[in-house]
């Protein structure tokens, strides 16, 4: 009796001291910070429940622990043979330092893709947008490659969440990351040895590229994933065929209109388009989900949506407002000196652009783009 | 007022000596700025000392653990509890130095909440310090968050802005320091503190050092209040640029490159500034080499002339009163319009665009509401002064002027003998000449009004032929009229001696037959006087003879109040009785 008298009161004051430990962290059930090298612990709700297939509630409900809780791949990402979902091709994309990347969309049960007739596109509640980035191990012309980083966006009720995955090798899973973390990287590109830190982003940092402030509302949104982008031709069982049309033929998506009758942005890479098409291409992906009137860099005046008119808020002789490095944006006729190719080239992070996500150089895109402001008729912006 | 379509055969080629501004490399020469450091910073022991709170709506939350102040426990603790943060939030961030390799940042919503009143707090501005030399970017970015709060706490050695806030309604910035430890090096970061599309702005009682561009740099911005800061050895000290309505008073700027910048800068984002006051401030010594540089093409800040107090560039509404602007190896007060920073603002429009931005280098800017000139400008009541020896004016910007000003001096002993080189306070005047010039053969319209009528007109033939060019603001012409009393620049009272010191214009203000040469292009007074034997000119060079910057009426600014939540911050609320606000 007495002993059990004791017992219970250790234990009211065990509860005590832990609930001023909560209170004390401003109730963070984990505070230690230590990067864990522990399994996952066991009763994790609905992130442990036994589902064969994509387990849905966790989804909409929680970020859980591991990548494998919501059951989207049967095995490794980066394979899209392994995934539940359905894998897509971008005519271009974000460079994220030579990364590789594995896009899949999966959308919940009796649901399609909806594109309106400007091309917008419309995904039910319940869609999720998973990017697989892989880094090259040896070259980014080899095929080898090691799984850095799983990021998701899943469509809640309320707007697009965010789930940041980090790879861990041992587990052979992605383990949940929101702060991010820093993965050493070193391979070859362009024939030169490249040894640098890859950052995975922070699940707050992902809303920095992906927000939209449309008439003072905030959303966050999907960058990739539009139709123009999505408007090219994939392989299909060694068939080439639209991307949409053949989505239209398997009932994932409703078209307004004909794919020819919808916009398409060119690849940069497509040596068929004009250099001012390819460049702006290559902008309009890398640039303008935050160079655009509702996008994070507004506050530049730098606009470089694919749409926009070639002028000074495109950056034509418009002065390089905020950079100490000065200049004009583009210098019509001087790529050597215009300032949008050379803040993709400089690796400080007071003159890098894009700011983040870019530790490398594109190199192969800063010469695409200096060949484009070259063959400017060549104008004297600074005309004191 | 009809502008004909016709313009003006004065404007052709208008290549002054004024401006010869390929902003090429500035810096790196001065003779007196020398390399002091401040006092160390005293090394604060990590310390964990926080008890916080789970009050919903006001919680707090102690960052780090007493069994773990570790740097990497730090970062990741505040990292997750951000990721999940709730409106009221306060963030306890513990005693010590710790060194960050992640940005800190927010966006605003948690999980498409939108959440406000996010509150970090250290143990003081030299004991809490948050070391973000290894993070890739900026040391704190927070975005679309009103009311925040930031207190007694320290960012150090950013790779990029220390302290960044944008899109926020309500922003406080208290006893917070902002410093790179390396004076003049130019890879220190960019901004300290950096709000940007903000409202009612509060940075009070705060340090800023080393930036190699500017300490506290608010734009964008309306209802700002910076006041009781030090701001030293930065390239700019405090810079306001495309904000209005703005109080800076109370601080002190010494030993920048250039002590507090008023700038109105061309950006295209709808965003252009009026209505700053600068009062009581301590200006001193900004005598500082140029470290912005990056390379040999430069613009921006990389413009501040070496060793000038106060700089107004393309900004009306300003009034200047009642600072120590002292000991200044260039000018004082510089007061200038954009042309000084880009000629090609007066270009001719060309008939043949076909889209609105080929119309005019500066049409879509000028459509966005943008103006080029400075009006409204009052500069009185200061004490203004110049050691002797502290004379040693430089800066690409102003290299013409600066070599005018040599010449004169050389061949007219006895008018300069004694007098610093060039005026302290320096008027370029050439923007409100243009705009006092009637366009010839016009109907009474300036020759700026020529120009961008010009504009209007061409848009209008752009848009009805091109059917793909959408809609056009047409530009305010009344932006580009004549100047009158009531908006004219003025000084008085600012300890100008007409001896050792002195205030003038570099063009005459008022059109005269010989304001402009054969080819149309206006003539500074020097141009008038050097090359052109303008005898009548000689005394306005080294004094404000015909009055440009005299009125009987001056340009008058009102106090700033800044709101946050129910608090009010300025002169007429919170400051009422301090001496320094009761003009």
């Amino acid at each position: 009796m007495l002993i059990k008298k004791l017992i219970g009161r250790i234990r009211a004051l065990f509860i005590v001291s832990l609930i001023i430990a909560f209170s004390g962290c401003g109730g963070s059930s984990n505070n230690k910070s230590k990067e864990s090298t522990e399994p996952p612990t066991t009763n994790r709700g609905v992130c442990d429940q036994n589902i064969s297939g994509i387990n849905w509630p966790a989804l909409l409900e929680k970020r859980c622990e591991l990548l494998s809780d919501y059951g989207l791949f049967t095995g490794l990402p980066n394979n899209p043979n392994e995934s539940l979902g359905l894998y897509y091709e971008l005519s271009n994309e974000l460079f994220i330092d030579h990364a590789r990347k594995y896009r899949y969309i999966y959308l919940p049960p009796n649901t399609t893709l909806n594109a309106n007739q400007e091309g917008h596109l419309d995904f039910p509640i319940g869609s999720i947008l998973v990017k697989v980035i892989a880094l090259p191990t040896t070259s980014t012309s080899s095929a080898e490659e090691r799984i850095a980083e799983v990021r998701l966006m899943v469509l809640r009720d309320n707007g697009w969440i965010f789930i940041p995955y980090v790879w861990d090798e041992t587990l052979k899973d992605a383990r949940l990351n929101p702060s991010g973390s820093l993965i050493p990287a070193s391979f070859f590109a362009n024939e030169k040895q490249l040894n640098f830190i890859y950052e995975s982003p922070s699940q707050n940092r992902c809303e920095q590229c992906h927000q939209n402030r449309t008439e003072g509302t905030l959303t966050f949104v999907p960058i990739g994933p539009k139709v123009r982008l999505l408007n090219r031709s994939i392989e299909i069982e060694s068939q080439t065929v639209n991307q949409l049309e053949h989505w239209q033929t398997q009932g994932i998506i409703d078209l307004p209109k004909d794919v020819t009758d919808l916009p398409a942005t060119p690849s940069w890479r497509d040596e068929t388009f004009s250099l001012q098409q390819r460049a702006k291409a290559y902008l309009d992906i890398n640039c303008a989900y935050c160079h655009t009137d509702h996008g994070a860099a507004a506050l530049s005046g730098l606009r470089l949506e694919y749409s926009r008119t070639l002028g000074y808020n495109h950056g034509v002789c418009n002065s390089s407002h905020g950079w100490r490095g000065g200049g004009y944006d583009i210098w019509p006729g001087r790529g050597d000196i215009s300032s949008i190719p050379l803040r993709m080239e400089l690796d400080e992070a007071t003159d890098r652009m894009p700011p983040i996500g870019r530790i490398v150089a594109d190199e192969e895109a800063i010469l695409l783009i200096r060949q484009w402001i070259d063959s400017m008729p060549l104008r004297n912006c600074s005309s004191g | 007022m009809r502008i004909k379509h016709t313009y003006p055969p004065l404007l052709t080629t208008f290549t002054i000596a004024l401006a010869t501004l390929t902003l090429a490399a500035c810096g790196g020469s001065s003779s007196n700025s020398k390399n002091n450091n401040s006092e160390p910073i005293t090394q604060a022991e990590k310390k964990f000392d926080c008890t916080g709170s789970n009050e919903a709506g006001a919680r707090i939350i102690c960052i780090g653990s007493p069994d773990d102040l570790s740097d990497s426990a730090v970062q990741k603790h505040l990292l997750e509890e951000l990721a999940q943060a709730q409106t009221g939030d306060t963030y306890i961030l513990p005693q010590g130095r710790y060194n960050f390799d992640r940005t800190v940042e927010y966006n605003g919503m948690t999980d498409n909440t939108p959440v406000s009143h996010l509150t970090f707090k250290g143990a003081g501005m030299d004991k809490t310090i948050i070391d973000t030399s290894n993070a890739s970017a900026d040391g704190f970015l927070i975005n679309n968050t009103d009311n925040l709060i930031f207190e007694d706490f320290g960012i150090y050695e950013s790779n990029n802005n220390a302290l960044k806030i944008k899109n926020s309604n309500g922003v406080i910035i208290r006893r917070m320091a902002t410093v790179w430890e390396t004076d003049y090096q130019s890879t220190n970061g960019a901004y300290g503190m950096y709000p940007v599309e903000t409202q009612n702005v509060l940075i009070e009682d705060s340090f800023v050092k080393g930036s190699a561009d500017a300490g506290i740099y608010v734009g964008q911005s309306d209802n700002i209040i910076v006041r009781n800061n030090i701001a030293e050895k930065n390239v700019a000290g405090i810079e306001i640029e495309n904000s209005t309505r703005a109080d800076v008073y109370n601080n002190k700027a010494i030993k920048n490159t250039g002590g507090i910048l008023i700038f109105d800068l061309p950006i295209g984002n709808g965003k252009y500034g009026e209505g700053v006051r600068v009062f009581n401030n301590h200006v001193e010594d900004n005598n500082a080499p140029n470290f912005a540089n990056k390379s040999s093409f430069a613009g921006g800040v990389h413009i501040v002339p070496p060793g000038t107090g106060v700089i107004v560039l393309s900004t009306s509404d300003v009034e200047i009163f009642n600072n120590v602007i002292k000991d200044h190896q260039t000018t004082s007060i510089a007061i200038t319009s954009y042309l000084l920073a880009d000629e090609s603002i007066v270009d001719l429009p060309n008939p043949e665009a076909t889209s609105y931005g080929s119309i005019h280098p500066f049409a879509d800017i000028y459509m966005d509401g943008w103006s080029p000139l400075v009006r409204n400008i009052n500069v009185h009541s200061n004490d203004i002064s110049v050691a002797e020896g502290v004379n040693d004016p430089e800066g690409d910007l102003i290299a013409d002027i600066i070599q005018g000003y040599q010449i004169f001096h050389i061949f007219n002993p006895d008018v300069a003998n004694g007098k610093t080189t060039i005026p302290h306070i320096l008027y370029d005047g050439a923007g409100e000449l243009l705009a006092n010039t009637p366009n010839p053969g016009g109907e009474g319209e300036s020759i700026l009004q020529a120009i961008v009528g010009g504009i209007n007109q061409i848009a209008e033939g752009v848009k009805s032929n091109n059917p793909d060019a959408g809609d056009y603001t047409p530009i305010d012409l009344s932006k580009f009229a004549a100047y009158e009393q009531a908006n004219a620049l003025c000084q008085s009272s600012n300890g100008i001696d007409d001896l050792n010191l002195f205030a003038a214009s570099v063009f005459e203000t008022t059109p005269q037959p010989h304001s402009f040469d054969e080819n149309g292009n206006p003539l500074s007074k020097l141009e008038l006087l050097l090359e052109e034997g303008v005898n009548e000119v000689a005394a306005d060079i080294m004094a404000d003879t015909k009055g440009v910057m005299l009125c009987e009426e001056a340009y008058q600014g009102s106090p700033v109040t800044v709101i946050f939540d129910n608090e009010e911050f300025g002169c007429t609320s919170d400051d009422a009785s301090n001496p320094l606000c009761s003009i």
